[in-house]
């Protein structure tokens, strides 16, 4: 079977060349799924989802928007960041020092030298370019281009219960990645019809609430709160970890559908507004944390209809 | 005056219920007969109360186990009562599978010698289908597990392969004293392909209430869990002796190594429907559950005609059962003392709650005033005389069997009734008056997950399965995306967001379920 073939043969590399990554994600992994009652089970299948996903190397082209940071393998022991993209048409130089090669770090030979910042329809011709005009490639670090930012578990664990085998949810988390979760851990700021990454989504969460509800705005910021900041780790989890899996599912099933990662400041924005009378009547940041700390009673949908269908 | 109970079990989870409905403590010093109103009771008092022929209960009195219960749940008389039970069905004409709740069992040491040969016939059976398919396996029997009658925790419980592993068993080899003794063991056909989630090997505790066996009537409570081990599963044969692997006990795993204390290794009933609906799709998951009400049932009227049916009894019981590969359900055994310890916070809600609805459902009439309304919930603070006995739905638990005449009088007059108000509402102008006030509520029922009556049930209520893809989709009674934007009160952008909402619901149809086709859509941009 074709996906499995290619997990097993991921999950090889993980054994034959480790990363000190690895150690990174496990510690996450334990904590966030092995602790938790919703996803202790699959713990073994989400480390062996996120660190095949380290070594992915077909991952880095295919990702929506450029990722926040991106390192390269510079040698055995260095990785450097991957400098910014020339102007078009500039000759390059290789800028390396030491034992650059394919097969530092990671396994995985297949490269793509610098991708940088820039939108997703400009970066295959800046993809094309330097490939024409490098020297050699160098290789991510990790293989796939993709780091481990926290949260990173809570994105691969609701899918764990969509498939009976670890390979059939590792292709729907890489497929999810590389669409929708990579614009979380990116700061790239692409102009509609594209769906926003990070930075766009907190400001529709900003206007969301300035429109649903600009006392209650007002009222965290005098408390020294960034509302943003508030719920910036569910957005970046998906909410996954604290909504209910069910409900999670749900709210993935319409950031499918919509093609957008939209729900999320949507649904955090409407997460606020019921929690209002709680919230205003919070003194200090710390009961406003306290207030948010548990919302697995929630349900996604209707929160987000009353939202969107007001009366 | 007030309600008065006493408890023999030193456990939070039964007194705070007690308490917090207001009712009076009695403590061991009061003798009289008639001191208390409720007494939950050990096995060992049930024993002395009912063994006592000069006791006489007063009609109010309620203790909550049956005289001779252990017909139920003592391994051996329930396999005495199920085997029975089928060759009653068999000879009515009914069809012998359907009455395969539990699997192969013999008492030991009585059966000793159809055991035998039952063993060899199946291991026999077994090296057959092996060389055809070339699979080897070293001439090993099956397996078997074997367990004392009237223990629990796990103790005493071990896996056998060969006959000569318990050949002290066989009848010849006891001394004759020994050879009708009370304790004996029950061996079992051990099942092998067990399901497995995330490859360990799980059994599922379902709490069920019975406040009368002839005529029958049982409640269920959709709250329940999976006790999962702490070991990935294997069926090898080195590894029969392996405890952690293959006994699901709490008792026994909680002296694993990757015991853990967060989650206790449970999982509530509804994650592991989540993923047999995903996994196995919305049908099967649900045939499941059908099937273990069934079992639950059948293992109920196995006993029906045995177990004295006095009027002040009713019992709370610990059905534990094991799903294999095949999504059968068998029947493990029945447990009357339930383990009220709680091991997580999510434990000690769960027990408390069933508790509760237990109480609630037992509770008659008349101790309504005398109890705390703040300990009732609302649905029995202003309850209806009439309707009370034939309450459906009483918190967590659900009515499952009743064959008493009343309640059947009671269907058929409710039936009429509702027949009538649907001719009327049909005749009436049909507004869209649900519509909106299903909206309106939507906002009211978030923090209940959404869903009209959060205590539902998940058993045959997981409505809603109006034929999108997308797993979540599924599990939402209440919600549709076909539902219609209103216009009139929204603005321009959330006009606009309700558009490309509504025609998410097509897309999301096109995107279909989880398998490979929505991968290619999502995947390749």
């Amino acid at each position: 079977d074709e996906e499995e073939a290619e997990f097993e043969e991921l999950c090889e590399q993980v054994a034959s060349s480790p990363l000190l990554l690895d150690v990174v994600v496990s510690e996450e992994v334990g904590r966030l799924a092995g602790d938790c009652q919703d996803f202790f089970l699959f713990e073994e299948s989400i480390r062996a989802m996120l660190l095949a996903l380290l070594r992915d190397t077909r991952v880095a082209s295919r990702l929506a928007a450029p990722p926040l940071t991106a390192l390269h393998a510079a040698s055995a022991v260095q990785a450097v960041p991957v400098p910014p993209p020339r102007p078009l048409g500039a000759c390059r130089t290789a800028t390396t020092t030491g034992a650059a090669g394919a097969d530092s770090g990671g396994g995985g030979g297949d490269v793509m030298a610098a991708n940088g910042g820039g939108g997703g329809s400009s970066s295959s011709t800046v993809r094309q370019t330097a490939a024409a005009t490098s020297h050699w490639s160098l290789s991510y670090y990790p293989p796939s281009g993709v780091l481990p930012y926290r949260g990173l578990s809570l994105l691969a664990a609701p899918l764990c219960y969509l498939y009976d085998n670890p390979a059939s949810s590792y292709r729907l988390f890489r497929a999810m990645y590389c669409r929708y979760w990579c614009k979380l851990h990116s700061l790239s700021t692409s102009p509609p019809p594209t769906c926003p990454a990070l930075p766009g989504l907190l400001r529709v969460f900003e206007e969301i609430m300035q429109a649903l509800d600009p006392l209650l705005l007002r009222h965290l910021q005098r408390l020294g709160l960034l509302p943003g900041a508030l719920v910036a780790p569910w957005m970046c989890s998906g909410f996954a970890g604290a909504l209910p899996v069910q409900e999670v599912l749900l709210l993935w099933d319409r950031i499918i559908g919509l093609d957008s990662l939209l729900p999320l400041p949507l649904l955090a924005a409407a997460v606020l507004c019921f929690r209002r009378p709680v919230l205003l009547s919070c003194g200090s940041p710390r009961e406003v944390m306290a207030a948010l700390g548990d919302i697995s009673q929630l349900g996604a949908v209707p929160l987000m209809q009353a939202v969107l269908f007001p009366g | 005056m007030g309600v008065r109970w006493k408890c023999d079990l030193d456990k939070p989870v039964l007194v705070n219920n007690f308490r917090r409905r207001g009712w009076i403590e009695v403590t061991d010093t009061i003798e009289e007969a008639d001191g208390w109103d409720l007494w939950w009771a050990n096995v060992q008092n049930i024993k002395a109360l009912f063994g006592d022929n000069l006791t006489r209960l007063q009609p109010h009195q309620r203790v909550n186990h049956f005289p001779n219960h252990y017909e139920l749940t003592r391994k051996d008389l329930l396999v005495k009562n199920i085997k029975r039970y089928q060759v009653q069905a068999k000879r009515e004409g009914g069809n012998p599978d359907d009455f395969d709740i539990i699997p192969t069992t013999f008492v030991l040491p009585q059966d000793y010698m159809l055991f035998a040969e039952e063993f060899r016939r199946c291991s026999f059976q077994q090296q057959q289908q092996q060389q055809q398919q070339h699979s080897g396996g070293g001439g090993c029997g099956t397996t078997w597990i074997m367990k004392p009658s009237s223990r629990s925790q796990g103790k005493g419980i071990f896996l056998i392969n060969r006959l000569s592993q318990i050949k002290q068993w066989s009848v010849s080899s006891l001394p004759p004293a020994l050879r009708n003794g009370s304790d004996n063991y029950v061996v079992s056909r051990y099942i092998e392909n067990p399901l497995l989630i995330g490859g360990k090997k799980f059994d599922m505790r379902m709490y069920v209430v019975v406040t009368s066996f002839k005529p029958l009537k049982v409640y269920m409570s959709h709250l329940g869990f999976c006790r999962f081990c702490n070991v990935k599963y294997s069926s090898e044969v080195g590894e029969l002796r392996n405890e952690f692997m293959h006994l699901t006990n709490v008792a026994i795993q909680q002296h694993g190594e990757d015991y853990n204390e967060q989650h206790g290794n449970k999982w509530p009933l509804e994650l592991m429907r989540l993923y047999l609906e995903a996994t196995r799709g919305g049908e099967a998951a649900d045939r499941l559950f059908t099937d273990i009400e069934d079992v639950i049932l059948k293992s109920l009227r196995a006993c029906q005609n045995i177990i004295v049916n006095d009027r002040h009894c009713f019992e709370l019981y610990g059905y534990d059962i094991i799903i294999d590969e095949q999504l059968k359900p068998w029947l493990i055994e029945v447990n009357a003392s339930p383990s009220l310890t709680t091991t997580t916070q999510a434990d000690r809600l769960l027990k408390h709650r069933v508790i509760s609805d237990t109480l609630n459902i037992i509770t008659p009439p008349d101790w309504l005033a005398l109890t705390d309304p703040a300990g009732l919930p609302p649905d029995m603070r202003d309850v209806d005389p009439a309707e009370y006995p034939f309450r459906e739905r009483v918190g967590s638990m659900r009515l499952i069997c009743d064959e008493s005449e009343d309640y059947q009088r009671f269907r058929a007059a409710r039936q009429a009734k509702e027949a009538l108000a649907a001719a009327a509402a049909a005749a009436a102008s049909g507004a869209n008056t649900a519509g909106g006030a299903a909206l309106r509520g939507s906002r009211e029922r978030c923090d209940t997950r959404g869903y009209p009556d959060r205590d539902d049930g998940m058993v045959g209520c997981w409505g809603g399965r109006d034929g999108e893809g997308g797993v979540g989709s599924r599990m939402m009674p209440t919600e549709t995306s076909r539902r219609p934007p209103r216009q009139q009160s929204a603005t321009a952008a959330a006009a606009g967001a309700a558009r490309a909402y509504h025609h998410a619901g097509s897309a999301m149809s096109a995107v279909g379920d989880w398998g490979r086709s929505s991968l290619g859509v999502v995947y390749d941009r």
